[in-house]
């Protein structure tokens, strides 16, 4: 737990901070402009959620891509992974406390960057005189537990992307390489390259904003988003092992 | 057992083989010179010692322990400086330096105070590790390898871009560090610093090590240089060279009485003799040549 804080210390200190928190103000500007210049009829609830998630699959994979890549393959770079990776807990214990504290960074800037976003486009839409919410077929209680249960997918997908990144860092040690190789993975997902590799059903990637229409079904499909959450989990929990069986093997220059 | 110790290791790194069967024991309390021309494998072998590589057949085992099968249990016993400092760059020395010691978990405000004070690096604990020059980082990274008291300290050129009166002060840390028990495996181009601090120096040349010294017998080995007319005799086991028309005879002190009956029972004309105190730059000398020197 001191070495998690310690981590996170660090990346504060270190201001790893910086380049995500740019992409997001930059996200929430462009987004509020479409929103209260475009907003196709839909309510505030329905259209930012939906701008929102959507966005989940290119923007926010983008940042933790940077992140990641920031977190950890900047230590092989700068030879730090000297200092961090040479402890008395190991370096898989070692690697494991960086993506904790890498996870937790992002998914507070992910958090963070959705209520500041909702408020942000609750002022504009109450300003321009726009539809704040809908009358739902659901309840409100429904209404929440779809918000965030698909929030929280899109929380695990994301540190599920960063621990793929963590794998390509070890294995490049460029950081660089590290960033176009993840997007070039995303990328191909998005055009469905993958598919005659991998079926559907078992990857991940194709999770990204998988229910950002969620607020729309009369009825929720919960057995397809435990599926797919669990989906995400156990990539995330094989990422992992794959990554301590590698940080082993590398020599730290 | 000797407390640390490289047992036969060679390391290949792309198809070429830099370390090549090194076998090198450091006792407790001991500093541990290691010199050799550039590209001769120093800073590869200081990484196999660290663990930051593993060695592709042998190694390295410190306290008994096999270094590459059980690092975790005595990493917090070692410390190093490899080649440049590898900081944080935005953090300041301060915070570089406590992390380091919260990360070993060994963090003891009377040593940090200590390793400070000895270095004398106070005045710039809190200039941000990028802002430093180059001296102050080379100062801070050797308080980096110790400020988690460390029983073990590796040092990879540690006077590189130090002034002279940070050398001294250098050397008489290194010199308290030993008689508290340390034991200091350390490599350097200026071998009369190596010379002064160093109880055993290891030579390293094309990836093997091909001399080891005991400094104190060497310091006070003393060769004599008998210089003759010419001569046709054989004389085996004593090294022979000709100079300006003379030969001239590389002696050792035991062997001086012996060597001078002989040549005047043979009536051999001495011309001059010459006392010559074993350096260990001409060690080094002679060891790896003149051409590789230079």
């Amino acid at each position: 737990m001191n070495v998690i804080k310690l981590e996170i210390e660090k990346c504060i200190k270190e201001r790893k901070y910086i380049a995500p928190l740019i992409s997001i103000v930059f996200f929430i500007a462009i987004s509020a402009y479409f929103a209260s210049h475009d907003p196709r009829g839909r309510d505030y609830f329905t259209y930012t959620y939906y701008v929102f998630i959507l966005n989940c699959r290119v923007i926010f994979p983008i940042i933790v891509a940077i992140f990641f890549t920031n977190v950890l393959v900047k230590e092989f770079e700068k030879k730090t992974a000297r200092i961090h990776f040479l402890k008395p807990y190991g370096r898989e214990k070692a690697l494991l406390y960086k993506y904790i504290a890498g996870s937790v960074i992002i998914s507070i800037i992910f958090i963070l960057t959705f209520f500041v976003y909702e408020l942000i486009l609750l002022i504009v839409f109450k300003i321009k005189g726009l539809e704040i919410f809908n009358i739902y077929e659901f309840s409100f209680k429904e209404f929440y537990l779809r918000a965030y249960s698909t929030l929280l997918l899109q929380i695990v997908f994301l540190i599920t992307f960063g621990a793929m990144v963590f794998i390509i860092g070890i294995i490049t040690k460029k950081g660089i390489i590290t960033i176009l190789i993840s997007l070039l993975i995303l990328i191909s997902e998005q055009r469905g390259l993958f598919l005659d590799i991998i079926p559907k059903r078992i990857l991940f990637l194709s999770t990204a904003a998988k229910y950002n229409y969620m607020l729309q079904l009369d009825k929720m499909v919960y057995i397809s988003y435990l599926y797919d959450l669990m989906l995400n989990i156990s990539t995330l929990l094989g990422f992992i092992l794959i990554s301590f069986l590698l940080i082993r093997r590398i020599e730290l220059d | 057992m000797n407390s640390l110790e490289v047992k036969s290791v060679t390391k290949i790194i792309k198809n070429k083989k830099i370390l090549n069967n090194i076998s090198l024991e450091a006792n407790d309390g001991q500093v541990v010179g290691l010199i050799g021309p550039n590209g001769s494998g120093k800073s590869t072998l200081f990484k196999v010692i660290t663990n930051i590589y593993n060695p592709t057949i042998g190694k390295v085992f410190v306290d008994n322990i096999d270094l590459q099968k059980e690092y975790e249990k005595i990493s917090s016993e070692i410390g190093f400086l490899i080649e440049e400092p590898s900081l944080y760059e935005n953090l300041t020395g301060k915070e570089n330096l406590m992390l380091i010691s919260k990360l070993y978990n060994k963090f003891d405000s009377n040593i940090f105070e200590e390793v400070c004070n000895e270095l004398e690096i106070n005045k710039f604990l809190n200039v941000r590790f990028n802002k430093c020059s180059m001296g102050m980082k080379q100062k801070i990274g050797i308080a980096a390898a110790i400020i988690h008291n460390p029983k073990y300290i590796i040092l990879d050129e540690p006077t590189n871009s130090l002034d002279a009166e940070s050398i001294i002060k250098f050397k008489r840390l290194i010199k308290t560090l030993a008689t508290r028990g340390k034991t200091i495996i350390l490599s350097s181009h200026i071998l009369s610093d190596v010379e002064e601090i160093c109880d055993k120096i290891y030579i390293l040349q094309n990836g093997e090590i091909i001399d080891c010294i005991n400094n104190q017998e060497n310091k006070h080995c003393i060769q004599y240089l008998i210089y003759t007319e010419k001569f046709n005799l054989r004389i085996d086991q004593i090294p022979i060279i000709e100079k300006d028309g003379q030969k001239v005879l590389i002696v050792k002190e035991e062997q001086l009485n012996d060597i001078l009956n002989m040549l005047s029972r043979n009536n051999i004309r001495i011309f001059k003799i010459q006392e010559k105190r074993n350096t260990l730059q001409e060690k080094f000398i002679e060891r790896i040549g003149y051409n590789e020197c230079d």
